[in-house]
C-alpha cells in the first residue's frame, strides 16, 4: 500500500500544488517527509523545486517591497489627519466618529484610575450598547505593552514612507492610530496645560504625545531598545553624540567603553538620512548595542585583563570569542586502500583564508578551533618555488610532483604535487573591471573590517591604469552605488569616496550584490578581468532569504564572465563556511584580511593571482598503483573532494588557479608490506587471500587494464608500470572555454634512493604537520611542534611570510609549555 | 500574547493591508477602526487564534463595501497604475525598487485575476497561513494550495516570457 502510493507519487509534476505548500512550510510531517524523500531520489524534481524556491523568494522579495501609495496632496498623512479630523469640520461619518471619540476622552477623564477602568471595561462590554468604550480603556491600561508589542517592521515601512511626504513635521513615533487617540486622550486629562505653543492642535497634540510618551516610559519597565527608540525619535536625529541621561540603562554597565564608541557610530549617520530617521535610527542602535554586547562579554570572557591604559579601559581585547564564528565541520580523511579507492579526486583550492584566521589566533596566544584549520590553505598560503611553464607553452600551468619518507611517520612516503601557474607580467596584465561590494553595517564598524577596507582599497587605488574601471556599491541598511565605474586613473575621485565610507545599518548583503553585479555587467568586457569583489565580515542579515538563493545568482553571474571574489575582515561574526561557498560558487577566491600587511598581499603584490583567472574548473586524480601502494591520505582538501566519475565530467564545476598562483597538495602513503595505520589488529577476511597475494607478487595485468580504461597509456611497458607509484592527470578548462584540456604525470619513487627533500618540499611539510597538529589528526602520534620547527627552521629561507610562521610556531610551543 | 497584544500587534498590519487597496490614508485609517470596531463588537468574541483571519476577512469586506458605496473611489488596478507613476520619483529605496526583475513581478502580479492576485499577496505580504487565507477567502484549504502554486507558476512563467 504504501508502496504504491510513493511509486503513484513518483509521477509528481511541476504542476503539484504540494511543492509550494512544501516550501512555504504548509506540509504535514508524514506529507513533508514522503516529498523529501522523492526529492532526494529525484534530481529533476529537485531542480523543480530550487526552481520554485527561487521564484518564491522573488516574488516574495518583489511584494514585500511593494510601495504604499502615496497620499495624493490634498490629503495629508494618516496620522495626523486622524489627529486633526477631530478639530476640523468633517464629512458627516467622520465627524460622528469625532463625536465618539470626543465621548471617549470624557468618559476617561472620569476615571482616571487604572483600576476603575477595568471594572469600567466589564461593565462597559455587558451594559452599554456602545463597546466602544471597551477598546479604549482596555487599551489605555495596556498602553505600555502595546508599545513594546507593536509590529516592528511593517511600522518601520509604512513610517519611512510617511516621513518621506511631510518633512516640516518632526517624524512621528511608530504608534496606531488607536494609541495615539488614546495617548491624546490621556494627556488630555492630564497633561494638556503643558502643551506647547504652536498653533495647530494637531501639532501640538502630537509634540505632546511624545513628550507624554517619554517620561511615562522611563520609569516603567520597558526595555532600554524602547526607551533608545523614542529618546531619538523627539530629536533632531544628526545629532551626533547620544544623550548621556541616566534613563538609558546600557551606559551603565558597560562604562566609558561604550561612550567611545558610540559617539562617532552615531555620527555616521549621514544627515540625508534624517528623513528615514525612524528608520534608521533605531537599526543603528541595534547595531551598536550588538557591537557592546560584545565587547561586554570578550571584556568578561577574559580572566586577568592584561593592559589597561590611563582610563582604565582595557585595551584590545587578546582573547577571541569563536562563538560567533561560523566553521564548516571538517571531517578527517582516514587511509583507504587503492582497492577500496583507485581513484583520488579532488578540486584544486587556492583559498589562503584559513592561514590568515589561525594567525590572528596565535597572534592572540590563542588555539584555534579545530575546524578553522584547513590544511590544504595553510600551505597554499606560502609561496613555493616551482618553476613557472614557458610563456609559449600550451598548458597554463606546469606540474612537478616530489616524493620522500614521510616526515612524521619514516615508514610511510609522502608526495607532494606542485602546480605553478603561468606568470603574467603586471604591465600585461588584461584590464581590470572591478566592482567592489562592501558592507557597511553596523558590524563592520571595527577597526579591523570598514577602516581596513578603506585603507586597502587605497592601497588598490594606486596599482590601477587607464584601462582599468572601478566601481564602489555599499550596502548596509540599504544597497547605494557610492561610486558609478569610472576610470582607473581617477584616483583622487575614487579615494574620497572611499574615505567617505562609513559603518550603519543592518546588512541587506542581497540587494548590494545585484547592485553590483549590474554595474559589472554594464562595464563588461571580454578582454578584461570582469569581478565583484566582496568586502565584509559575512553578516548578511536582511534581504535575500536563503544561502541557497544567492548562490543561483552568484553562479549564474559566474557563468556569464563575472567572477566573485570575497574578502573576509574582522574578528568575531566571521562566517567562514558560507563566504568560502560563496566565493567558489562565483568561481572567485577567497582572502582573509586581518592586517594592512595581507591587504597588500592580496591585492597589490599579488594583484594578477588575485584577480586574473589563468584556468578554471581545475581538477586533479591521483589513480595509485595497488603494487606499490597500500594505503593513502590526500592531507586537507577535506571539503574539495570529488568523486571519481566528475574528473572527466566538464558540467562539474571545480576550483580556479590565477596567475602566478602555486597550489601544492600532499599525500601520505603506506607503501605495500607496512600496516596501515588502524587496520593492524582486524582480522582478515579468508576471501580476501588471493588479493593479499597480488600485493606480494606484483600482477602487471591487472594494473594495466585499468589504466586502459582511464588511460590511453596502454603502449607503457608493463615493467616501467609497474615501477610507477602514482599517476596525477589534471583537467583544466581556459578561462573561457567550455571543454576541458588533460594533463597527466607518473610519479616513480625508489626505495633506496637517497635523495634529499627540497627546502620546498620539507616547508609544505611543515605547514602541513602544524595544520595536523592545531586539527588534533589522529595521524601524527610520534609528531609534535618541535618537528614542525625543525622543518620549519631547515627550509625558512629568506622569506618574509616563511619567517612568520616560524616565529607563530615558536609562540605555539611556548603556550603549549605555558599551559602543562 | 494576550488577545490584546495580538489586536494591537495587527492594527498597523491590517491599516497597511487595506492601504495597499484603497487609494485613500483616510479612508484606511476609518476602514481599519471600523474592522476593529466590528471585532470587539462580536458576539461570542472571536477566539484569539482566529482574529487574524477574521480581521482581514472583514478587511477585504469592508473594502468590497467601501467600493460599492463610493463609486469615485478607483478601483484597485487603478491605484496600482497611480503607484506605477509614483514610483518613478526617487526615494531612499531607489535602488531595491529599480530592480527591474521586481518591478516586473509587481506588474505581472497586478495582470492575474483576483484570486490569483489576492492569494499571492496575503501570503507574501500579509505572512497569512494556508489555513488562514481560506477563512478569509471563504475557500477551502486544498483550492488555495491550487491557487497559491499556480499563481507562482503563471508568475514564473511570465517572467521568463518577459525576460
Amino acid at each position: 500500500m504504501n508502496d504504491n502510493n510513493q511509486n503513484h507519487e513518483k509521477k509528481i509534476t511541476i504542476a503539484d500544488p504540494r511543492l509550494t505548500a512544501y516550501l512555504l512550510n504548509e506540509l504535514s510531517a508524514d506529507e513533508k517527509d514522503n516529498l523529501e524523500k522523492q526529492i532526494a531520489e529525484n534530481s529533476d524534481l529537485a531542480k523543480m523545486v530550487a526552481d520554485l524556491e527561487i521564484t518564491i523568494g522573488a516574488i516574495r522579495q518583489a511584494l514585500q517591497n511593494e510601495p504604499l501609495p502615496e497620499t495624493s496632496s490634498n490629503e495629508s498623512d494618516l496620522f495626523p489627519k486622524a489627529v486633526e479630523s477631530e478639530t476640523d469640520s468633517l464629512p458627516v461619518a467622520e465627524e460622528t466618529l469625532a463625536k465618539r471619540r470626543k465621548g471617549r476622552w470624557r468618559f476617561k477623564m472620569a476615571i482616571s484610575v487604572a483600576v476603575l477602568v477595568f471594572i469600567a471595561v466589564t461593565v462597559a462590554i455587558f451594559i452599554d450598547s456602545g463597546k466602544r468604550y471597551s477598546i479604549d480603556l482596555a487599551r489605555s491600561v495596556n498602553n505600555d505593552v502595546i508599545n513594546e508589542q507593536n509590529n516592528e517592521v511593517s511600522r518601520r515601512s509604512f513610517y519611512n514612507r510617511q516621513n518621506s511626504i511631510d518633512i516640516d513635521e518632526k517624524p512621528l513615533e511608530p504608534k496606531s492610530r488607536l494609541e495615539v487617540l488614546k495617548q491624546k486622550e490621556l494627556i488630555g486629562s492630564s497633561r494638556i496645560n503643558a502643551s506647547p505653543t504652536d498653533q495647530k492642535s494637531s501639532k501640538s497634540n502630537s509634540a505632546n504625545t511624545r513628550s507624554e510618551k517619554m517620561t511615562s516610559s522611563a520609569p516603567q519597565d520597558s526595555t532600554n531598545a524602547q526607551r533608545l527608540d523614542l529618546d531619538l525619535n523627539t530629536k533632531p536625529v544628526a545629532s551626533p553624540p547620544m544623550p548621556s541621561s541616566p534613563e538609558s540603562s546600557i551606559q551603565a554597565p558597560i562604562g566609558e567603553n561604550r561612550t567611545m564608541s558610540g559617539s562617532p557610530l552615531l555620527s555616521a549617520v549621514e544627515p540625508s538620512m534624517t528623513n528615514d530617521g525612524g528608520n534608521m535610527l533605531p537599526s543603528v542602535l541595534n547595531e551598536e548595542r550588538a557591537i557592546f554586547r560584545k565587547e561586554k562579554s570578550v571584556r568578561e570572557s577574559i580572566m586577568k585583563p592584561q593592559k589597561k591604559n590611563d582610563s582604565g579601559v582595557t585595551a584590545v581585547a587578546p582573547q577571541i570569542i569563536v562563538e560567533n564564528e561560523g566553521y564548516a565541520k571538517i571531517a578527517e580523511k582516514s587511509f583507504v586502500t587503492p582497492k577500496e579507492e583507485p581513484f583520488s579526486t579532488f578540486s584544486i583550492d587556492v583559498d589562503t583564508a584559513s592561514w590568515a584566521n589561525i594567525r590572528r589566533f596565535l597572534t592572540a596566544g590563542n588555539r584555534p578551533p579545530e575546524d578553522a584549520v584547513k590544511i590544504e590553505e595553510i600551505v597554499n598560503y606560502f609561496k613555493y618555488d616551482y618553476k613557472a611553464p614557458d610563456e609559449k607553452a600550451k598548458d597554463p600551468f606546469a606540474v612537478h610532483t616530489e616524493t620522500a619518507p614521510c616526515p612524521w611517520c619514516a615508514d610511510h612516503l609522502l608526495v607532494k604535487i606542485g602546480i605553478k601557474g603561468k606568470e603574467i607580467k603586471l604591465e600585461k596584465r588584461p584590464p581590470l573591471n572591478l566592482v567592489f561590494l562592501v558592507d557597511t553595517s553596523g558590524s563592520m564598524y571595527s577597526e579591523n573590517k570598514l577602516p581596513l577596507v578603506k585603507k586597502s582599497l587605497a592601497e588598490l587605488t594606486e596599482m590601477l591604469t587607464v584601462k582599468d574601471r572601478i566601481a564602489i556599491v555599499t550596502y548596509g541598511s540599504d544597497a547605494r552605488v557610492a561610486l558609478d565605474s569610472v576610470s582607473g586613473t581617477e584616483t583622487a575621485h575614487i579615494l574620497d569616496v572611499v574615505n567617505g565610507l562609513s559603518a550603519r545599518g543592518s546588512t541587506a548583503g542581497a540587494a548590494g550584490i545585484k547592485t553590483a553585479y549590474q554595474i559589472a555587467r554594464k562595464q563588461f568586457d571580454k578582454t578584461a578581468a570582469n569581478r565583484v569583489i566582496l568586502c565584509t565580515d559575512g553578516d548578511f542579515n536582511v534581504g535575500m532569504t536563503n544561502n541557497q538563493d544567492l548562490e543561483k545568482m552568484i553562479e549564474k553571474e559566474a557563468k556569464s564572465g563575472v567572477y566573485l571574489s570575497i574578502l573576509g575582515f574582522g574578528m568575531g561574526n566571521y562566517k567562514d563556511d558560507r563566504l568560502a561557498t560563496l566565493s567558489n560558487r562565483g568561481n572567485g577566491n577567497y582572502g582573509y584580511i586581518d592586517t594592512l600587511d595581507e591587504a597588500r598581499r592580496l591585492l597589490v603584490q599579488n594583484l594578477t593571482g588575485t584577480l586574473i583567472t589563468i584556468a578554471k574548473d581545475v581538477k586533479i586524480q591521483v589513480d595509485f598503483n595497488p603494487n606499490r601502494v597500500a594505503g593513502y591520505r590526500l592531507l586537507g582538501y577535506e571539503d574539495r573532494h570529488l568523486a571519481a566519475e566528475d574528473f572527466n565530467n566538464d558540467k562539474k564545476d571545480a576550483g580556479e588557479i590565477g596567475a602566478g598562483h602555486t597550489v601544492t597538495a600532499l599525500y601520505e602513503i603506506v607503501p605495500v608490506g607496512v600496516d596501515l595505520p588502524g587496520t593492524g589488529r582486524i582480522d582478515q577476511s579468508r576471501y580476501a587471500e588471493t588479493n593479499n597475494s597480488d600485493n606480494g607478487k606484483p600482477d602487471a595485468k591487472k594494473p594495466e587494464e585499468k589504466k586502459d580504461s582511464a588511460k590511453p597509456n596502454s603502449s607503457v611497458s608493463s615493467e616501467k608500470l609497474n615501477a610507477e607509484l602514482m599517476f596525477v592527470k589534471i583537467r583544466y578548462k581556459q578561462p573561457d572555454a567550455t571543454k576541458s584540456n588533460l594533463m597527466t604525470a607518473p610519479v616513480f619513487y625508489k626505495k633506496d634512493a637517497k635523495v634529499g627533500m627540497s627546502s620546498d618540499y620539507k616547508f609544505a611539510c611543515a605547514t602541513a604537520l602544524f595544520g595536523l597538529i592545531l586539527r588534533d589528526s589522529a595521524y601524527i602520534e610520534n609528531a609534535g611542534l618541535t618537528d614542525v620547527l625543525k622543518l620549519a627552521e631547515d627550509s625558512v629561507g629568506n622569506d618574509k611570510d616563511r619567517k612568520e610562521f616560524v616565529e607563530l610556531v615558536k609562540k605555539a610551543i611556548i603556550n603549549k609549555d605555558r599551559e602543562q | 500574547m494576550t488577545k490584546q497584544e495580538i489586536e494591537n500587534e495587527l492594527y498597523e498590519l491590517i491599516q497597511v493591508f487595506i492601504l495597499r487597496r484603497v487609494r485613500s490614508r483616510d479612508k484606511a485609517a476609518d476602514l481599519t477602526q471600523e474592522a476593529f470596531l466590528r471585532l470587539l463588537s462580536q458576539v461570542p468574541p472571536i477566539v484569539r487564534e482566529k482574529i487574524r483571519a477574521w480581521l482581514y476577512r472583514t478587511a477585504r469586506n469592508l473594502i468590497t463595501d467601501s467600493y460599492r458605496h463610493d463609486e469615485r473611489t478607483k478601483t484597485v488596478s487603478e491605484n496600482l497604475e497611480y503607484l506605477e507613476q509614483k514610483k518613478t520619483e526617487p526615494d531612499f529605496r531607489a535602488v531595491l525598487e529599480s530592480n527591474e526583475e521586481q518591478k516586473m513581478i509587481l506588474d505581472l502580479t497586478n495582470e492575474l485575476d483576483d484570486d490569483h492576485r489576492e492569494v499571492l499577496r496575503l501570503k507574501f505580504q500579509e505572512n497569512l497561513s494556508y489555513q488562514e487565507m481560506a477563512e478569509v477567502l471563504d475557500k477551502p484549504k486544498t483550492t488555495i494550495a491550487w491557487l497559491l502554486h499556480e499563481s507562482i507558476l503563471r508568475l514564473r512563467d511570465k517572467v521568463k516570457v518577459a525576460k
